[in-house]
């Protein structure tokens, strides 16, 4: 689905990530760990496009129509038509928009690319319905602005609503387990669960062994300083609960 | 015209007095055509109120020449409200982008009257805009939300005056600029609490938006308190778009003009969301909505 070589990236002239190699198959599931600072946020939003991330070195090669493509040309409203989504660690507000308008647009937006008709609200929010229901979220989100007010748990769950309406090819999801508790854990993850498919694939950063007893990973990297520095199967997740990074960084 | 307003062209000088609550906003309407090159107009509107009326009053500049033209309009408008009424009255200014406008609003309201004022601009080359509100009885309270937007040369002027002359009088200045190429504008917002004004309540914000370095605006508000036990609040911000709001908003596959559409409303929707009536919100949601699009592509791309 994706390959990223030997990739390299800077935000305000700092290098952050010095070389990173990873590919992801269609219907895997990886999961990134490693040390606050280490880079897997800035990863994940160079992957998406954000552009106060400048690309240094390296390429970032994403599957469309059967061929790989130059991931790094597009816009970020594009990638995300073209099945990316990014859950943000740290979800922002944006008031005076509701949630409603908001995820309607992106929707939409997203089905005219795809080919696929746009949908009326009365319509849409009979389909956002099991959705929300799924996340036990109560329809009262859908009036109120973007995450505003949101608890951060709430915020979370708002970023995985938006996945399901978009249903990614790749979604990399950046600690969407931080902050939420044990029962929206669950729910969270039981939601992550039902999205994942054959065709997708899935990458979660986090810092719990966890969130992978809900949600069982293929591969389990380490990121420590800009690099991909150990990668292994889910085991790889234990052993950095029990002995932490030091061994590996030594 | 609009079947669900009740209508009123203005051409000189209108008078009228509100006896009975409104149902229907009231519309009235100053038109100038291809044909005002050069003249200069009066518009002129008196109203007042008896006790207890409850009504929402649409005061609109238009220009319906498919030439720009330059004129001038130089309005007054005397809004007295009686006990107990309550008054919401919009001023869209939506002139020619040759034309200067000069406005001058004084409102004097009596013992728990209430007055939601809105002044709108976004028209006009040059705009000026006076308002002198004086609280006279007590529990007055007087809003003004207002909203203002530039671009090119445009100038646009603000000043208030908020005169608390009695004990619980209540007043706020909220208002919101979005200011672009050497767009510049100004407002000052003054606040006089007088002596026997004791437990008054006054609070100002002004909120601007630049959308490139040339763009300016000075906010200034100037307070003179000579009561004790009242509440005073003031602040100014002036900002950019936020690329992280439009780094969400893109992520979701929001192209980029439709995510700054987005937060464009959503700047101005604060005030706009504050107007009660329905069809007064749709009229001047319908005068802001042509504009938006005008500003999009002024917006330098951020992406690669
Ligand atoms: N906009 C920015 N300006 C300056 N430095 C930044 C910026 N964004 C990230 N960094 C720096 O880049 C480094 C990597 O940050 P990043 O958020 O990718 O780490 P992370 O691995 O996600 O950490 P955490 O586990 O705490 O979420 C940090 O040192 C951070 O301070
Ligand atoms: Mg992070």
């Amino acid at each position: 689905m994706i390959k990223i070589e030997n990739l390299t990236a800077t935000v305000e002239e700092n290098e952050i990530l010095k070389g990173v190699n990873l590919e992801i198959k269609k219907g895997e599931l990886h999961a990134i760990m490693g040390p606050n600072g280490s880079g897997k946020s800035t990863l994940s939003k160079v992957v998406a496009g954000h552009p106060a991330y400048k690309i240094t070195g390296g390429s970032i090669k994403y599957l469309i129509d059967n061929n790989y493509v130059d991931l790094t040309t597009l816009e970020p409203d594009v990638r995300a038509k073209e099945g990316i989504f990014l859950s943000f660690q740290y979800p922002i507000e944006i008031p005076g928009i509701t949630n409603l308008t908001f995820l309607l647009e992106s929707f939409n937006q997203v089905c005219e690319h795809q080919g696929a008709p746009a949908m009326k609200e009365k319509e849409f929010r009979y389909f956002l319905k099991p959705k929300l229901e799924m996340l036990q979220m109560s329809e009262s989100f859908l009036e109120r602005s973007v995450n505003g007010g949101f608890s951060g748990g709430e915020k979370k769950k708002n970023e995985i609503l938006q996945m399901s309406v978009l249903n990614p090819r790749l979604a990399l999801l950046d600690e969407t387990d931080s902050g939420l508790d044990i029962d929206a854990l669950k729910v969270v993850a039981d939601g992550v669960n039902r999205l994942k498919s054959a065709d997708n694939s899935i990458v979660l950063v986090t810092h719990y062994q966890r969130l992978l007893d809900y949600i069982k990973p293929d591969f389990v990297h380490v990121l420590y300083k800009g690099k991909i520095i150990k990668s292994g199967d889910k085991t790889l997740a234990l052993e950095l609960e029990k002995k932490g990074y030091d061994w590996l960084i030594s | 015209m609009n079947s669900e307003t009740e209508n009123i062209i203005l051409t000189d000088t209108l008078s009228l007095k509100i006896e009975k609550d409104l149902t229907k906003p009231l519309l009235i309407t100053f038109t100038t055509t291809e044909k005002t090159q050069d003249s200069t107009f009066y518009p002129k509107i008196f109203i007042d109120t008896i006790p207890g009326v409850k009504a929402t009053i649409i005061e609109r500049y238009i220009h319906t020449g498919k030439v720009q033209n330059s004129y001038t309009t130089n309005t007054q408008t005397t809004i007295n409200l009686a006990p107990n009424s309550n008054i919401e009255y919009i001023k869209i200014q939506d002139e020619c982008l040759k034309a200067v406008h000069s406005s001058s609003f004084i409102g004097k309201l009596e013992q728990g009257a209430t007055l939601n004022f809105f002044p709108i601009s976004i028209g006009a080359n040059g705009s000026t805009n006076k308002m002198e509100i004086s609280l006279l009885g007590q529990n007055a309270e007087a809003n003004i939300y207002g909203f203002y937007q530039g671009r090119n040369e445009q100038r646009i002027e603000n000043s208030i005056i908020m005169d608390h002359a009695s004990p619980n009088s209540i007043s706020t200045q909220r208002f919101k600029a979005i200011l672009e190429n050497s767009a510049k504008g100004a407002f000052t917002g003054r606040v006089k609490i007088a002596k026997n004004a004791i437990g008054s309540n006054a609070n100002q914000l002004h909120r601007a938006l630049l959308l490139s370095d040339q763009a300016s605006c000075l906010a200034k508000p100037e307070l003179e308190v000579n009561a004790d036990d009242v509440k005073c609040g003031h602040g100014a911000t002036v900002g950019q778009i936020s690329e992280e709001e439009l780094f969400y908003l893109m992520s979701r596959g929001i192209p980029r003009k439709n995510a700054l559409k987005l937060l464009f409303i959503a700047f101005t929707q604060e005030i706009i969301d504050m107007i009660e009536n329905n069809v007064a919100r749709n009229i001047c949601e319908l005068h802001l909505s042509k504009t938006y699009d005008k500003k999009i592509k002024q917006q330098k791309r951020v992406c690669k």
